[in-house]
């Protein structure tokens, strides 16, 4: 049954107790699990789940069944535990009425609200007193059905009900920002209903579903967490000849690979190219790397029965290389990290050299059978998202426009020429209602231009938006290619005459193009008007972020201090600021 | 019939060293929650699962309910079996 889950992920066992084994961990991750009835095995899972993913999970769980007692009138320990993250693992069998069998529409309606407003009491106060994410799971579907079809189509009827339960959860997911839905009802239906449930875990243990389902559920669980944390994969690399159609364009020609609706295989590999399309309009970037010469493989692009355009893709790596150094190329060519990139190739040869010279790349055994390719990487939910924002929705054209870019600068001898060529201009601003989802996305998604790597959520971004301790600057970058979006972000600690910069981060898409100086001197005249004279900045050491090791020091700051993985810098701000910024035209401030 | 019933509880015994994670774990008919201390409602469960696909067999929800002891869940697992 755990076939809907990763095949790296199957291999552990849900009924096994945890080994204390010694942690590697290198992040921690506070989850409250409230749950309507036993949750200890689904909690061991996830926090398998999460070790493999060098996560520890520290964990509270509720008493049996309190989750609602302990959401409106939190207990002393869930308050002293601060989660970050709460999961209600709530089911169909928490429904504490269905409606009687011929009941009106208004009796219904009444039961309808009356069972939602329970659920909207519970992420209201958890949403005050806590502050975090919470992941909810919405309803199942009942195993068994005395009306029948009816069951569905009567107002009365529980499927009925719990459909309409199910939209209002949906509706106010889209509503609230930090409420996310575990959709069990998705997952039951995948691994059957009849397979979901077990009577006996059940009525002696008071499982709400099998001990084999239990798998499916936390590794869902567990990609909703990446997704918050911003591990989600950002980059798909594919191989053409036998991934995306069939046959090998240098042997057969372009007109003869299997694409379209001709044959039942040309059908199955079209399928699965309006499939990756749709992840490239969600906002995954699509690279290709396939060992062909450049031109068959464009000609096999261009032939007319494909979904996939030679313009979906932001690379193409077509010639002769080894992958490996292909895909190290376009990961630099991106300025994406390794561990954001999923490789599928049809060739067992080729993952297994992927895998084993880039163990950060996830390389799905996607199998021999094409029809199969879109099950492995589907069930991976290697891409999944919390949200989605206009940014997610034009991210490959930046892509896109980037390597416009970059042709363009091979005509300039002189990189500062090339910038001014390129007649940038940006808006930086407080923090504005609008934008709050991008800067809650860039503050948590971004790795390597990011000083102090502090995530913080979209509670806190807004509270500090509107606090008058806190200066909040973000702008984005345009030139004559187009728009990137909001991609840069500043928040100052204001105390006294002195700032102290807690997050400073700019996307990887704008690096190198003096947006961090023009930042800079909208900073000091932003301070200047504040009456504060010091500005404080911190680099928090990471994994990823060495490239702004420094940064201060370009700025002119001074090291007042460097304990292990903090650098404390200073600067004066005197009246013989010079600016820093003469390229880029900054529009208002 | 008590020949049987050792033969099972040999057969079982490696599923509560992995429970219990204690591979010098010794037991016997007698042994219940009240004689091994790390044996609480969350064991119980992963004993149950662990024989469940050791044996290739599904407990229905009285056969679960009923176990006092080592020696009461081989008489329903031999019960079963035949």
């Amino acid at each position: 049954m755990d076939q809907f889950i990763e095949e790296k992920y199957q291999l552990r066992d849900s009924k096994i107790n945890l080994k204390k084994k010694k942690s590697h961990a290198k992040s921690k991750i506070k989850i409250a699990i409230l749950g309507g009835s036993t949750t200890d095995l689904i909690k061991n899972s996830l926090n398998e789940y999460l070790a493999m993913n060098n996560i520890e999970g520290i964990f509270f769980q509720s008493e049996y069944n309190q989750f609602y007692f302990e959401s409106i009138n939190p207990s002393r320990k869930l308050k002293t535990f601060k989660p970050q993250i709460i999961y209600i693992h709530s089911t169909t069998a928490n429904i504490e009425e269905f409606p009687k069998i011929g009941s009106n529409p208004k009796q219904v309606g009444k039961l309808i609200n009356k069972t939602f407003s329970k659920y909207k009491s519970i992420w209201s106060t958890l949403t005050k007193k806590f502050n975090c994410t919470i992941i909810q799971n919405n309803f199942e579907y009942v195993p068994f059905s005395s009306l029948g079809n009816l069951e569905s189509t009567k107002v009365y009827g529980k499927i009925n009900f719990l459909t309409k339960l199910n939209l209002k959860f949906f509706e106010q997911s889209d509503k609230i920002k930090n409420l996310i839905i575990n959709d069990i009802n998705l997952l039951s239906a995948k691994v059957g209903i009849d397979k979901w449930y077990n009577d006996s875990f059940y009525f002696n243990y008071k499982y709400t579903l099998s001990h084999e389902a239990i798998p499916t559920l936390s590794h869902n669980i567990l990609k909703i967490i990446m997704s918050i944390i911003g591990k989600s994969k950002k980059c798909l690399v594919v191989d053409f000849d036998n991934t995306i159609w069939g046959g090998v364009v240098g042997e057969v020609g372009s007109d003869n690979i299997e694409i379209g609706n001709d044959t039942p295989r040309g059908e199955v590999f079209l399928r699965f190219q309006k499939y990756i399309h749709d992840l490239t309009l969600k906002g995954v970037i699509l690279a290709g790397c396939t060992k062909n010469d450049y031109k068959n493989a464009i000609s096999g692009l261009r032939n007319k029965s494909n979904f996939l355009q030679e313009n979906d893709f932001s690379v193409i790596k077509a010639n002769w290389k080894n992958k490996v150094e292909n895909i190290s190329s376009i990961s630099k060519q991106l300025n994406i990290g390794l561990d954001s990139i999923v490789f599928i190739d049809d060739s067992n040869f080729e993952r297994e050299l992927v895998r084993s010279q880039l163990p950060a790349v996830e390389v799905p055994n996607i199998g021999e059978e094409p029809e199969k390719y879109i099950f492995h990487l589907d069930r991976a939910k290697y891409f999944e998202n919390i949200s989605l924002s206009k940014e997610d929705f034009t991210r490959s054209s930046y892509y896109k426009t980037n390597a416009k870019r970059e042709s363009e600068k091979v005509k300039f001898k002189n990189y500062n020429n090339y910038l001014e060529s390129l007649k940038m201009k940006t808006d930086l601003k407080k923090f504005e209602k609008k934008d709050i989802n991008r800067i809650t996305q860039l503050v948590n998604k971004t790795n390597q231009f990011n000083l102090t790597v502090k995530r913080l959520n979209l509670k806190e971004i807004t509270s500090i938006s509107k606090s008058s301790d806190f200066l909040t600057v973000a702008g984005n970058l345009k030139d004559k290619f187009g728009d990137n979006g909001l991609v840069t972000v500043v928040i100052g600690k204001i105390k006294k005459q002195t700032m102290d910069i807690t997050v400073w981060l700019m996307s990887c898409r704008v690096f190198n193009r003096n947006l961090e100086f023009a930042l800079f001197d909208c900073l000091i005249n932003l301070c200047k008007s504040k009456g504060i004279s010091t500005i404080y900045g911190n680099y928090i050491k990471s994994e990823k972020n060495m490239i702004v090791k420094d940064f201060y020091k370009t700025l002119g700051f001074k090291k007042i201090k460097g304990k292990k993985g903090l650098d404390k810098w200073e600067f004066e701000i005197t009246k013989k600021y010079i600016k820093k910024n003469k390229i880029i035209k900054i529009n208002n401030v | 019939m008590s020949d049987e019933k050792n033969k099972v509880l040999k057969k079982i015994e490696p599923v509560f060293h992995q429970v219990f994670n204690n591979k010098k774990l010794k037991i016997n008919y007698k042994s219940s929650p009240s004689t091994i201390k790390q044996w609480d409602s969350l064991a119980t469960i992963n004993l149950f699962i662990g024989i469940e696909k050791l044996l290739k067999i599904k407990f229905n929800v009285s056969e679960l309910a009923v176990p006092k002891n080592v020696g009461e869940m081989i008489d329903i697992i031999i019960a079963k079996k035949n």
